[in-house]
């Protein structure tokens, strides 16, 4: 096995199966519940796999998606700063600031218009298909949203199971408690420098975890923002959708960017 | 003088001055009733009921909210800015109610076109007792009866203390619940003091049966055996200004009952919604000296109650047709010619008891009324002559501080009563056999009148009364300013005005279950966010109590691929080696295994085991902060800010 994978099972993403920070392969668990062999009726934990097709590899990857990781955890900190912005503004139209990162243009277009769309006069519109279509995406995305949430809540009450590979051979597995305790394990031969490789492993896995953590606050945070500018019951589950895409949609244009300019 | 073998109805046509049902005899009331279409599980029920005298389950206590539960019950579709208009009696309740409290809202809510026993079974109940574990006894409807039928609320009613509110705008929902928090718990102290009302004209045989042979009984009755202080305005001080006076001059009386002809208006005459079931009073010169329009000088409405009325605490028994609300179709002529006849644009409550109750001053706890036409022959018996049993049992049972969906639940049990001798009648004639028509006529009217006596406003209610009443003027409550904007009314809207062609149907089909699965969708997304947000509390309590030690341990293995994890005991099972273990009490202290080598520390494996460490710590405490961050966070969007 001589790729760099990050893969994640025992954890299913709604939607298109993606994480949203990029760092992961979501992948179904039989493909190798290790942990557990033989013991088919056990229930799915997480398990973070990675392998390294080379440790010198491993270690310049990790940095790579550390340092991606942190950058995301600001894009989400921006984000909910421009949702609590866009919720103290007066009227539908919020002009971008100039200095708006661009992977800030095209999600804060779709949220206006989605924003616009939520706070048009009322129609019951029983004859409305255009309307109809667009709640029915809205309806998609609140149950994106809330599998979303689930999955992270399930993954909260589990140990987390950190296992790192060169090669294709395990050098060292971590489970860890909810509580923060930490149960590793090393094949004798392991290195130092190996030891590094999956201890570092373990740090990028767990703020990936807490990120995801954060993101669910930020959306839900924004929802409730929003809610107070829109001004109507029940406002914050109207923009819910807009607000999910939104924070979906500024991770993966950041990826989109980093994409062409790492080619 | 009138016709004593002719049957006459409560009711007076507002636009016509006619009476709004026709006398008849009992032989034409008969044919009639022949269309009496028979609802056996209905019927079944009700036997049981009639048998067994039971409402809630043996061993609860009906009076106690806190035996027999409290519930809110709202359509499926219903605006949620009402829930939280209402909020301030809620919370009151779920107060007093505790584990028996209950919001049946969103998918939980009525569903359109279900039955009573469709929606108990969604909520694990059948016919029978209520059960307050499953249902609660105390039912509050919240809605208008297009949303949620009277035809349900009838057959909730035979078993569960039912009650409903609606109003136009939040404001006056909000005023509603203030006024029942102030009532029960700001020491409203009201005086047993009861105002008998009774309209009494010339000519017209219903209000001289009505004040013959109920209010003046009634009133004697209570006086007698209520401890209650009991005025009576009867006939010629039956007029307007006198009930005008009742209700505005700052003396409402604690408990005012009223027997007169309710306003009944034409199919979509302007004035059928605001007046509809007003009070006619003595001002009437009676139906042979009137015979042209009614004017709004001999009724008293809503727009009668004044701004600066005390009302707060009072009840009202209205006996008058439509006093409580109209149903859209016509019943009665549904049984006489198998077509349903339109009677409203839609079924609606009255709006006299909603303006008494909604009082931006303070409002009126309950109004019991009539919904479509009040029966004066009820009362009366075919050769038992009076008959006001069920009347002076729910009055003396509200006069001495029961509930008043409680005390009210006479009328259910004689419902059940009548109701299932009244359907074993009408087979007997329906396969030939001979009936006696004076009696059925009197049976079916009665059961009509019984089904359809409802209580406007929170079935839960007593009169908050003292026999030391304060001597102050009667207080008021704080104004409430939410919102005037009306309450959305998708239902109604849709119901009044679109055509009711097969193409609309389709759509308007496809609209609500589409507005369904948003609900249902709504309604799941709350309980995984209040689930997420109450295991992170948890979790943080735990952490709280557990946070005394971190354990790391380091092992080492010949063969990782054997070494396996156990999801019961949450450990690690193999060939395994402990090499390192620290762990890390609150207060400092710290335990170490060492790991070692040929007699040495294993350096290389105690630095990975310290960096470790290290990152365990990081972590913990990393984590525990974002939980809390993300549980606030979680809170405020389940709170709308």
């Amino acid at each position: 096995m001589t790729d760099n994978t990050f893969q994640l099972s025992g954890f299913a993403l709604p939607g298109v199966n993606a994480d949203p920070f990029g760092l992961w392969e979501v992948v179904p668990a039989s493909r190798g519940v290790s942990f557990a062999v033989g013991e088919v009726a056990q229930p799915e934990e997480p398990i973070h796999r990675v392998n390294f097709a080379a440790a010198d590899e491993g270690r310049a990857l990790l940095q790579l998606k550390r340092r991606d990781l942190q950058e995301q955890e600001a894009l989400l900190q921006q984000a909910e700063q421009r949702l609590a912005q866009i919720a103290q503004a007066g009227g539908v139209s919020f002009a971008a600031p100039l200095d708006q990162p661009p992977e800030f243009v095209q999600p804060t277009q779709t949220l206006e218009a989605a924003l616009q769309r939520l706070m048009e006069p009322v129609s019951y519109g029983l004859f409305d298909r255009r309307k109809q279509a667009e709640q029915e995406g809205d309806l998609e995305a609140t149950s994106q949203w809330r599998r979303f949430l689930e999955q992270v809540r399930e993954m909260m009450a589990h140990y987390a199971h950190v296992e790192t590979a060169i090669a294709g051979v395990p050098i060292g597995r971590t489970a860890v408690g909810w509580m923060g305790d930490f149960r590793t394990t090393w094949i004798p031969t392991v290195t130092s420098d190996d030891m590094a490789l999956h201890r570092h492993n373990v740090a990028v896995t767990l703020q990936w975890r807490r990120g995801t953590l954060r993101f669910v606050g930020v959306v839900g945070a924004g929802a409730a923002n929003i809610a107070v500018k829109l001004g109507m019951p029940g406002g914050q589950w109207l923009a819910l959708p807009a607000v999910w895409n939104f924070v979906k949609d500024v991770l993966a244009e950041w990826r989109k960017l980093q994409a062409i300019k790492r080619q | 003088m009138a016709d004593k073998t002719k049957l006459y109805f409560n009711g007076i046509n507002g636009a016509s001055g006619d009476y709004e049902l026709p006398p008849m005899t009992s032989h034409q009331l008969a044919q009639v009733i022949k269309g009496e279409e028979i609802d056996e599980g209905l019927l079944n029920e009700l036997k049981q009921r009639k048998e067994a005298h039971w409402a809630v389950k043996e061993g609860f206590d009906p009076t106690q909210i806190a035996s027999v539960g409290w519930g809110i019950l709202m359509a499926h579709n219903a605006d949620p800015a009402i829930r939280e208009a209402l909020s301030e009696l809620l919370a009151h309740r779920q107060k007093k109610a505790g584990e028996r409290y209950r919001e049946y809202l969103g998918p939980e809510g009525y569903r359109p076109d279900e039955t009573k026993n469709k929606w108990l079974g969604r909520h694990g109940m059948g016919p029978g007792p209520a059960d307050p574990d499953k249902v609660p006894y105390y039912l509050l409807i919240v809605g208008d009866p297009e949303a949620i039928p009277y035809r349900f609320q009838n057959q909730l009613d035979v078993q569960y203390a039912v009650g409903r509110i609606h109003f136009d705008t939040l404001d006056e929902y909000a005023a509603y619940a203030r006024s029942v928090v102030q009532a029960e718990t700001g020491g409203l102290a009201l005086p047993k003091q009861a105002t008998f009302f009774g309209v009494r004209t010339s000519g017209d045989q219903a209000t001289q049966l009505s004040a013959d042979h109920m209010i003046k009984p009634l009133s004697a009755k209570m006086g007698t055996q209520s401890g209650w202080q009991i005025n009576t305005l009867l006939e010629a001080q039956a007029t307007k200004a006198n009930l005008s006076d009742l209700i505005n001059s700052g003396k409402t009386p604690t408990l005012l009952y009223t027997a007169s002809h309710g306003l009944g208006f034409p199919n979509n005459d302007p004035r059928q919604f605001p007046h509809q079931g007003a009070l006619l009073c003595q001002d009437w010169p009676g139906p042979g000296k009137w015979k042209q329009a009614i004017p709004a000088e001999f009724y008293f409405s809503a727009d009668d109650v004044s701004n600066d009325a005390r009302l707060l605490g009072s009840m009202a028994f209205f006996f008058a047709c439509y006093g409580a609300g109209t149903p859209r179709w016509d019943e009665f002529a549904q049984q006489a010619s198998k077509q349903r006849a339109e009677i409203a644009p839609r079924a609606f409550l009255a709006q006299l008891p909603r303006r008494l109750l909604s009082h931006p001053q303070g409002g009126m706890l309950a109004v019991v009324g009539h919904v479509e036409r009040a029966w004066g022959y009820s009362f009366m018996w075919d050769r038992a002559g009076e008959q006001l049993t069920t009347f002076e049992s729910a009055l003396l049972g509200l006069l001495a501080d029961k509930p008043i969906g409680h005390a009210l639940d006479y009328f259910n049990t004689r419902y059940a009563e009548i109701s299932s001798d009244l359907t074993a009648m009408i087979e007997d004639l329906n396969f030939g056999g001979k009936v006696d028509e004076v009696a059925l006529a009197g049976m079916w009217t009665a059961n009509n009148d019984a089904r359809a006596y409802v209580i406007i406003g929170d079935p839960a209610v007593r009169l908050p009364v003292s026999d030391q009443p304060a001597q102050a003027q009667r207080p008021v409550i704080e104004a409430v300013t939410l919102s005037n904007k009306p309450v959305s009314t998708v239902t109604a809207t849709a119901a009044a005005t679109l055509t009711p062609t097969s193409e609309t149907n389709a759509a308007s089909f496809e609209a609500s279950a589409f507005s369904f699965a948003v609900q249902e969708e709504r309604s799941s997304l709350t309980d995984s966010i209040k689930k997420f947000t109450s295991e992170l509390a948890d979790s943080l309590k735990r952490a709280a109590d557990d946070i005394s030690s971190l354990e790391v341990v380091t092992y080492s293995t010949d063969d990782l691929s054997k070494v396996t994890y156990d999801y019961n005991d949450r450990q690690l099972h193999g060939e395994l080696r402990m090499r390192a273990l620290t762990r890390i009490a609150f207060d400092g202290d710290v335990q170490v295994c060492v790991p070692e080598k040929n007699g040495n520390i294993d350096q290389a494996v105690w630095d990975v085991h310290l960096s470790m460490v290290q990152a365990a710590q990081e972590n913990r405490a990393a984590f525990l902060a974002t939980m809390a961050e993300l549980a606030t966070k979680l809170i405020g969007l389940l709170g709308g800010k």
